[in-house]
């Protein structure tokens, strides 16, 4: 008896939550609409990360535009796009439109997957012209313009006022090239008080520092056209033993550092300087509001140069794709541009010159300014395939290890340099 | 008697000393979520700033997708796979260790070879095989794939071996059918070990991130170990006060449902294990 | 005259009349029991083994779809010490082997000792509950809350030692990091099932132990282990798999460093998989790692089979 009570409580419960979630045993593509009226042309646009900027323009789009253009936005985790993404095109179910960092649009433009930007532009009244220069420069595959930059992320150099105050340097000036960091460094650095002048640590952040440092040395990553890797040319060795000598020749820098240290460190006052992505400027500045000094990376090398972390924005080649869908992206372009200061509210680094160089910006939004600055020496990593995810394989792997003291810098460029190459081989395009 | 009582006592210290290492990272833990993230690993115990803000933004309107849904999502998902898989991996079991039927040796291998399968080698069949049949973001994709679960059977086949034959004999005079000797006597009997892999369905599939994050994408299908990755880990830096916030209360269910079935776990297992 | 007297006489009619009807029915219904985990399993199971197969028999991109048949070619070259998959392929066997033996004895060890502690002890409820918590949590919250712990400079472990021990970029730290990290979170898993190994003890055994004069070591040695030999053999067969299957932790809390030296098969199939796009070599890759995973464990089922 006691067996059928319990039986038929469990298809009671099972039932009753089946019935409540009936709808969501339908496989639909979007959320439709609450006003079911004339049928908008709906565009599936992923982005990867939740972005609150880009959430907020595209609700307000989708209101302006009701009854003509929804676009349905997803966030998928940032950490994961690859998987998301590429599982999805394999089963042809990929969105529309994607927003990723710069280089995993590379595979999908040699695989014809993407749909030229410029078209798309011009029928949303977008200007090309208006992008900064080194977000848009260089971004072709095959000399055609694929993707617009949605944000920017430059790298940032950061300090402690109040350190620099208490080891006797003047708090409000940055060291501006690579002698004056390393000075500033030693005097900053305190063994007493468990204190560094500055944390070097292996892996993280190499990716936004190494080509910062290598293009400041004149260097450039690859080139993408031939597919011939540069890391490993002497402008290369020159930013890896600056990094190298940091730790082991100037001891400015703590060995085995691991993973956010200089992050944590700074955060609790044991570091006293950073240079590191402007992610970290945020919670940088909760921390230490008007203690915390920001400008542009002192010139290590002789030029002046910074990686920039990106967003990316591009269209799909899905197979609903028609020329109304893409009028409507571009509506939606323009709309994202002319909100730039939306972005800006969400701390997002814009990316439309006309926003950037106006004076509301720069009385609004000081510290992004700041930022912005920093997008006029800003370089790019190449519009190779998978680059972002092979070179954390191979080229960050030896970094790591020559950080940790286990290969000398040029062995591990020359290394990581071979190691490299042959992956080109194996690529696509 | 005296000694006895120091022998206790010698194992309790000597498993406080464990415990205290068990529950140090949990106290940093609970520590991190109280802590607004510029503080999260300042190294100080006890929060400078405690703040409630990391546990408040499991109600705030996320546009995202809402935290409750998410937690429903999973609860759902999570009990329904392991009322099925119960089912379904108890009559396989039954029959694989009471009844004879034309290829069993070869089933059993076979379900046993599939142990041993790295899950990623599966993922992009399973995927393409649910797109195909348009069936991705529903809860059929976050359900059917689990409902094989060759563990199970094998567990379940390890207690049936260890009834005793004389029960199953003395019905079989009474003349219950195959089904009515599973579901009369068969069933009652494996409550223990049919329980403890319910609740080990239940957690292995709470707890599941890989499948959920690529067959789901839309904001109301995801599962709270996919939104919380959403929510507290970014791009370049991991929001870690926010994501010890949730996951100290996405863990509530799991707790509960441990308590809850402690006298079967520790009652099931045993018998599981004798005739291996 | 009993019932089942009159029973096995029709029986045995029944059975001259329709043997053959009798034999096929009973082969069907019995059938009958496995056809749902059958249907899930041939499904969700089987046809994505199939598929994945295939995909490993020739080159496959995941946006690009099929580019070509290689038949073999793909697993061959895994055993080719020159190519880059090839040494690839080893250096990530290489380091789970190196894992599974050092991890496996401790996951034995340490969860069965201290199951037997509770065992013998008060406040078995609230101990059990303690070490069984780390359990329930999401790998991300261990593995961030460890890189933390862990951390070389101002982290809550060397704050303590007042050391600046590389624990998360240094060898052999790296691998004892990720163990404890490991350890500390799947340690409630097996102790729960030694647990009720133990419960199953019959408590005279124990007593008579005692009044023989045994030390409680030699209690626990020679006569608490062999009773529960079949649990102990359990646990370390699942613990082995479990093991095998290493990804997490050496992703988020080491990144496979220093170098490439946490880095675990999986992790390269996975890179091959994603990072990559070579999805073709990368499911050669499992394919070959499930291959040698099903020799291990039958070797290992054989084994704990016979000593039982």
């Amino acid at each position: 008896m006691k067996t059928i009570h319990k039986t038929a409580t469990v298809a009671l419960a099972l039932t009753m939550s089946l019935g409540i979630v009936s709808t969501s045993f339908a496989a639909t593509g979007h959320v439709a609409p609450r006003h079911a009226a004339a049928p908008a042309i709906s565009i599936t646009f992923w982005n990867s990360g939740s972005n609150p900027g880009i959430i907020a323009i595209t609700n307000q789009f989708n209101k302006m535009y009701k009854g003509r253009y929804n676009i349905a936005y997803r966030a998928i985790p940032y950490n994961n796009e690859t998987e998301i993404v590429n599982s999805a095109l394999a089963a042809h179910k990929g969105p529309d439109v994607l927003e990723e960092s710069l280089t995993p649009s590379a595979p999908y433009a040699y695989e014809r997957l993407e749909v030229p930007i410029a078209p798309i532009l011009r029928m949303g009244g977008v200007d090309p012209a208006d992008f900064p220069a080194s977000m848009w420069n260089g971004t072709q595959v095959a000399g055609v313009h694929y993707v617009v930059p949605i944000d920017g992320l430059p790298t940032l150099f950061f300090w402690n006022k109040t350190l620099f105050k208490e080891a006797g340097l003047n708090p409000n000036v940055p060291p501006a090239n690579q002698a004056q960091f390393i000075h500033d460094a030693m005097v900053l650095n305190n063994a007493k008080k468990d204190q560094w002048g500055y944390v070097q640590e292996p892996a993280w952040p190499n990716p936004f520092l190494f080509p910062s440092l290598l293009s400041q040395f004149g260097g450039k990553e690859a080139d993408p056209s031939s597919r011939k890797i540069l890391f490993d040319t002497q402008a290369g060795v020159n930013a890896l033993t600056f990094e190298y000598n940091t730790i082991f020749k100037w001891h400015v820098s703590p060995k085995n550092a691991s993973a956010n240290e200089n992050y944590n460190l700074f955060l609790s006052g044991k570091n006293a300087m950073v240079m590191d992505g402007a992610y970290q400027y945020a919670p940088f500045l909760q921390k230490y509001g008007k203690n915390l000094g920001v400008s542009l990376l002192p010139k290590i090398g002789p030029k002046e140069a910074d990686f920039l972390g990106q967003n990316y924005l591009w269209v799909m080649n899905t197979p609903g794709m028609d020329a109304a869908k893409e009028k409507g992206i571009g509506l939606y372009l323009k709309f994202y541009y002319d909100h730039s200061a939306e972005v800006a509210q969400s701390a997002t680094l814009p990316t439309w010159v006309p926003y950037l160089k106006s004076a509301a910006f720069k009385k609004t939004y000081p510290s992004l300014y700041e930022e912005s600055l920093a997008l006029d020496s800003g370089v790019l990593n190449p519009l190779i395939p998978n680059w972002g995810t092979t070179s954390s394989t191979y080229l960050y792997q030896d970094l790591d290890l020559a950080l940790l003291g286990k290969m000398s810098p040029a062995a591990a460029l020359k290394d990581a340099g071979q190691k490299m190459q042959e992956e080109m081989a194996t690529l696509l395009g | 008697m005296k000694m006895d009582r120091v022998k206790r006592t010698i194992s309790v210290v000597i498993l406080s000393i464990g415990a205290l290492c068990i529950l140090f990272p949990i106290a940093w833990m609970i520590s991190t979520a109280l802590k607004p993230l510029s503080d999260a690993f300042d190294g100080q115990l006890i929060p400078s700033h405690p703040t409630l803000s990391n546990f408040t933004a499991l109600f705030a309107p996320d546009a995202a997708g809402s935290v409750a849904r998410w937690l429903g999502n999973s609860l759902f998902v999570s009990i329904t796979v392991s009322i099925l898989v119960m089912i379904i991996d108890s009559m396989a079991a039954f029959a694989l260790a009471r009844l004879q039927f034309f290829g069993r040796t070869a089933l059993f291998y076979i379900v046993v070879v599939s142990l041993v399968v790295p899950f990623i080698a599966l993922l992009i069949p399973l995927y393409l095989e649910f797109a195909n049949a348009n069936l991705l973001d529903t809860y059929w994709v976050l359900i059917l794939p689990y409902t094989s679960n060759a563990f199970g059977v094998f567990l379940l086949y390890q207690f049936f071996l260890g009834i005793p034959k004389e029960l199953e004999e003395a019905a079989m005079m009474d003349g219950v059918n195959k089904f009515q000797l599973w579901r009369r006597i068969m069933v009652p009997l494996s409550i223990p070990a049919t329980a403890t892999l319910g609740l080990l369905t239940f957690m292995n599939v709470y707890n599941d991130f890989f499948w959920p994050l690529v067959a789901t994408t839309s904001q109301d299908m995801r599962t709270m170990t996919v939104g919380v990755q959403l929510m507290a880990v970014g791009q370049y830096n991991t929001n870690a006060s926010l994501l010890m916030a949730l996951t100290l209360c996405s863990v509530i269910p799991m707790v509960l449902a441990f308590l809850f079935a402690q006298k079967q776990l520790t009652q099931g297992i045993a018998t599981t294990g004798t005739n291996l | 005259m009993a019932v089942s007297e009159v029973r096995t006489k029709s029986l045995s009619i029944h059975r001259r009349r329709r043997p053959v009807m009798r034999v096929v029915w009973d082969q069907f219904s019995s059938f009958l029991f496995v056809v749902p985990f059958l249907v899930a399993f041939v499904a969700f199971v089987g046809y994505p083994l199939v598929y994945g197969f295939i995909i490993s028999l020739h080159h496959w991109n995941p946006i690009a779809g099929d580019l070509g048949y290689t038949g073999l070619g793909q697993y061959a070259t895994l055993f080719n010490p020159n190519s880059l998959f090839g040494q690839q392929f080893w250096t990530g066997l290489k380091n789970t082997v190196l894992y599974v033996v050092i991890s496996v004895p401790l996951l034995l060890a340490f969860p069965v000792t201290i199951a037997y502690l509770i065992y013998r002890s008060p406040l078995k409820s609230l101990f059990r509950s303690i070490f069984f918590f780390p359990t329930v949590l999401s790998v991300t919250a261990v593995t961030s809350l460890w890189s933390w712990i862990l951390q070389t400079q101002g982290g809550a472990v060397n704050n303590l030692l007042q050391a600046h021990v590389p624990w998360l970029v240094e060898q052999p730290w790296a691998w004892i990091s990720i163990d404890m990290a490991t350890l500390w979170w799947t340690l409630g898993f097996n102790m729960i099932i030694a647990y009720a190994g133990f419960t199953q003890l019959p408590q005279s055994t124990i007593e008579a132990a005692a009044l023989d004069g045994a030390g409680s070591l030699r209690t626990f040695w020679s006569i608490a282990l062999p009773q529960v030999r079949p649990v102990l053999a359990f646990i370390t067969v699942i613990s082995t798999i479990s093991s095998f299957n290493l990804f997490a932790q050496s992703l988020l809390m080491t990144g496979g460093g220093p170098g490439s030296s946490t880095e675990p098969l999986t992790m390269v199939i996975y890179n091959q998989a994603f990072n990559g796009m070579h999805m073709g070599s990368a499911a050669a890759m499992s394919y070959l790692m499930a291959l040698i995973l099903a020799i291990i464990s039958l070797v290992q089922y054989r084994i704990t089979r016979e000593r039982a």
